[in-house]
């Protein structure tokens, strides 16, 4: 994108700013499931609260985003690859919108897991949360390099998450078989578990979408492995 | 090449033009001025003689004239006729008289009869052509005799007139040869100087720095030669003066610990330091031209210098990068202002504080735990004093247990403030290590022995691998045994019933004795190995303490190994176990030999 060249100064800049706005929200999405996990780590109620607070500032940049869009489509009419990127930026926008809702449940599940012991240690979930997160940045990475490569990598890791979740979700069956009592607090760390995995799902959307904006192609209802035995897509 | 025979044409035939023109000019003078007069001198001279011999001739007697009329033609150059008062032609020397009409109404033949002298041009029918008459009146005794007529072609001058000419002409053409010649010597002379120079100055255009030129010469272009070499030197003295300055500050720049970067108007990175690459880690190309939010990925950053474009106050921000290894940095916003041509630029200054915040949380934490440690066993101790003072429990063995778990908490609070002596006095080097020749695998053997009952109690299988002989080694024994003691215990605190912990000693590795002790335990996430070693420093907030540590036995390791002149090293992935290595070096501390 750094290449291209619009007649008009304030397009680019319009464009520009969009860009700016998407990887701004994907820095504040980071960052609220970075602090949702550590909140959950540290069984720190109050950064779990502040997480919930700061989402208000994702909201307003999501409108902001949405409406600047919508606004380059009226004014500019813009075609060919600016068109895709104005609609996949929407398209991102709104996986980044949800992504902060979903640090918000995360945060919500944490505070109520403070009220009781601590049921067990968390060593996948964090993993996951981590994998998570970097999907988010690689996608967006992919997005401002315009790297299908790296998209096709984020595409992939989806499942990676996927097996996690159902691992942990195995590993809290066990603990509610053997002691009803877990079972409340088993539930949540279920529901933060599965909120992460919903997280890794929008950043394989992003990365369906960057896809999208570089090849044309439609690839969101397409598994990443069905590619790879497609001939010509082989990996190196 | 093509430019250079442009030039050389140019002004050469410029050159020759001028000269060609000059003579041009010459020839059209002479023509316009010259000829006429020329024409009239020589016409005149023609004139003045043979009227001059038409004088003379009439001095003659008629008779005279008559008879000899052939000869003074021939004398003379001209014809000549003989004319009677009447007009009748006497004589002539070149016709037959008889032929020839009245020649009285002539007009230089009236004028003769009138003034004695007549003379006319004319063109004469008789031979075709303009011809100069001269009549002279002959007389004898005042007597009338008749008239001598003398005519000669006007031909003959123009004649005369044409060879003039042609000797001009030719020595013009004479000069021409050696102007042509001269034009382009001296072309050439002028030219060659000024095509060097252009070409000094185009490769000065280029943007490259040529030596300077020659001036061969005093002249006008001599002393332009000079200039443009002062000039040039100047220019590059100029240049030199800047690349200088800009390299002390770019040495200056890079040279910072500190990263600096500066951003344009469009809020790009117009300008870095290696302090900056370094830090974060990128290439120039990932850095240059790219926006804060590209390159850091921060939202505290963007968040920052968002606040700092509405307050334009400086902001400091600590910002942190990364999730493995974060990398905590306190970014100082600011404008840059007074610098020309950089206005609206915004600087950024980073500092990196990931050291300085792990000591902070370390001292934090220290603080923290130390009280928490303390007050935990003496809370026990004053709940079950304040209980037994207050005279309600009057049974023997109960009183007796609230004394032991009063006396088991005062011991852990004796033990805790031990653990912390022995850890400063290592600290400090207060503590005074005894070096000796020390055997490994009895060392080892004693201290199975000593946990052989707790791993019993716990249904861990204990196994030691020890290959003989082990190569003797300096170190304090008493030490050694405490190290072995600390981290054997830890395997078997941290290891579920039924598991296994391996003592393994190595003999040499690379100048090291090596012992690793191997759990199958719960093993220990990754974020939580760099800050083992740290005081009161646990994976899980109660988990040591639960197994009854002080969670100050790393620590004491870490630091006894040290004073070993040794390292500690610890591998775990977690849910399979924990491997510790302890590196003794095989020598002891250096100058350890030498002490008592």
């Amino acid at each position: 994108m750094e290449t291209r060249r619009h007649t008009s100064k304030q397009y680019e800049t319009d464009l520009q700013e969009v860009k700016e706005n998407l990887l701004y929200l994907s820095a504040l999405t980071q960052k609220a499931i970075e602090d949702s996990i550590q909140a959950l780590l540290d069984r720190d109620s109050d950064l779990a609260r502040k997480v919930i607070a700061s989402d208000a500032l994702i909201d307003k940049l999501d409108d902001e985003v949405e409406e600047k869009c919508i606004r380059l489509l009226a004014l500019r009419q813009p075609a060919a690859r600016d068109l895709r990127f104005i609609t996949t930026a929407i398209k991102i926008n709104g996986h980044l919108e949800r992504i902060g809702d979903m640090a918000v449940k995360i945060c919500e599940k944490v505070v109520l897991l403070n009220e009781e012991p601590q049921l067990k240690p968390y060593i996948d979930l964090p993993r996951m949360a981590e994998i998570a997160r970097s999907m988010i940045r690689a996608s967006l990475d992919a997005l401002v390099n315009e790297d299908v490569e790296l998209a096709n990598r984020v595409r992939r890791e989806d499942e990676t998450v996927d097996s996690l979740n159902e691992q942990i979700f195995r590993e809290l069956l066990t603990f509610m078989m053997e002691d009803p009592r877990t079972i409340h607090r088993a539930l949540l760390i279920m529901q933060i578990s599965k909120t992460v995995e919903r997280i890794s799902d929008h950043a394989k959307g992003i990365a369906d979408m960057v896809v999208f904006m570089i090849t044309g192609k439609n690839v969101r209802h397409q598994w990443p492995h069905d590619e790879e035995a497609a001939p010509g897509q082989k990996e190196t | 090449m093509r430019l250079e025979r442009k030039m050389k044409g140019r002004l050469f035939y410029k050159i020759l033009a001028t000269y060609l023109i000059l003579v041009i000019l010459v020839i059209a003078v002479m023509e316009f001025f010259l000829t006429p007069r020329v024409r009239d001198t020589i016409t005149r001279g023609v004139m003045d003689r043979m009227t001059g011999h038409a004088r003379i001739m009439a001095l003659m007697s008629m008779d005279e004239l008559l008879a000899k009329v052939g000869e003074l033609a021939a004398g003379a150059g001209a014809r000549i006729t003989l004319i009677n008062p009447a007009g009748k032609v006497l004589a002539d020397s070149s016709e037959h008289d008889q032929k020839m009409d009245n020649h009285l109404n002539r007009s230089e033949v009236q004028e003769a009869r009138i003034k004695g002298l007549g003379t006319a041009i004319r063109y004469s029918r008789t031979l075709q052509q303009n011809m100069f008459y001269v009549a002279v009146a002959v007389r004898e005794k005042d007597r009338l005799q008749g008239y001598v007529r003398l005519a000669r072609s006007l031909a003959e001058v123009s004649l005369s007139i044409e060879y003039l000419y042609r000797a001009i002409y030719l020595t013009l053409f004479i000069i021409a040869i050696p102007s042509l010649l001269l034009a382009f010597v001296f072309s050439r002379n002028i030219v060659s100087p000024i095509r060097r120079l252009t070409e000094l100055t185009q490769r000065i255009r280029a943007g490259e720095t040529p030596p300077p030129m020659l001036a061969d010469s005093d002249d006008e272009i001599g002393r332009l030669i000079q200039d443009v070499n002062f000039l040039l030197e100047q220019q590059q003295e100029k240049i030199r003066y800047a690349t200088a300055e800009k390299s002390k500050l770019e040495a200056a720049f890079d040279g910072m610990v500190e990263g600096v970067l500066t951003l344009d108007g469009d809020n790009r990175i117009d300008q870095f330091n290696r302090g900056l690459r370094k830090m974060i880690g990128k290439k120039r190309a990932e850095i240059l031209g790219k926006t804060p939010l590209e390159v850091f990925r921060s939202a505290d950053l963007q968040a920052a210098l968002i606040r700092f474009r509405e307050t334009g106050e400086t902001i400091q921000q600590e910002i942190t990068l990364g999730a493995d290894r974060p990398l905590i940095l306190n970014a100082n916003i600011s404008a840059i202002k007074g610098y020309p041509g950089n206005e609206g630029k915004i600087m950024m200054v980073f500092h990196d504080v990931t050291r300085l915040k792990q000591l902070e949380r370390m001292r934090m934490d220290f603080i923290a735990n130390v009280t928490h440690e303390i007050r935990t066993p003496l809370t026990a101790i004053i709940g079950y004093i304040e209980t037994l003072q207050q005279g309600t429990v009057h049974d023997r063995e109960q009183t007796d247990r609230f004394l032991r778990t009063a006396y088991d908490n005062a011991r852990r609070l004796n033990r805790l403030v031990d653990d912390l002596l022995t850890l400063s006095n290592i600290e400090t080097g207060e503590a005074k290590m005894q070096f000796r020749e020390v055997n490994m695998a009895e060392v080892i053997g004693e201290v199975g022995k000593t946990m052989a009952s707790q791993a019993a109690a716990r249904q861990i299988a204990l196994e030691e691998d020890i290959p003989t002989p082990l190569p003797p080694f300096y170190a304090d024994r008493d030490r050694v045994f405490q190290i072995l003691l600390n981290i054997l215990d830890n395997a078997i605190k941290f290891t579920p019933p039924g598991g296994t912990v391996r003592i393994n000693a190595t003999g040499d590795d690379g100048g090291f004795l090596v012992v690793r002790i191997s759990d199958t335990g719960i093993g220990i996430p990754k974020q939580d190995l760099p800050r083992l070693g740290e005081r009161f420093y646990r994976v899980e907030k109660n988990r040591s303490r639960e197994s009854g540590g002080t969670g100050l036995g790393l620590s004491i390791v870490k630091h006894l190994m040290a004073a070993h002149g040794g390292r500690l090293e610890i591998a775990s992935t977690p849910g399979e176990g924990t491997t510790v290595s302890l590196y003794f070096p095989a020598a002891g501390p250096p100058g350890a030999n030498t002490r008592p």
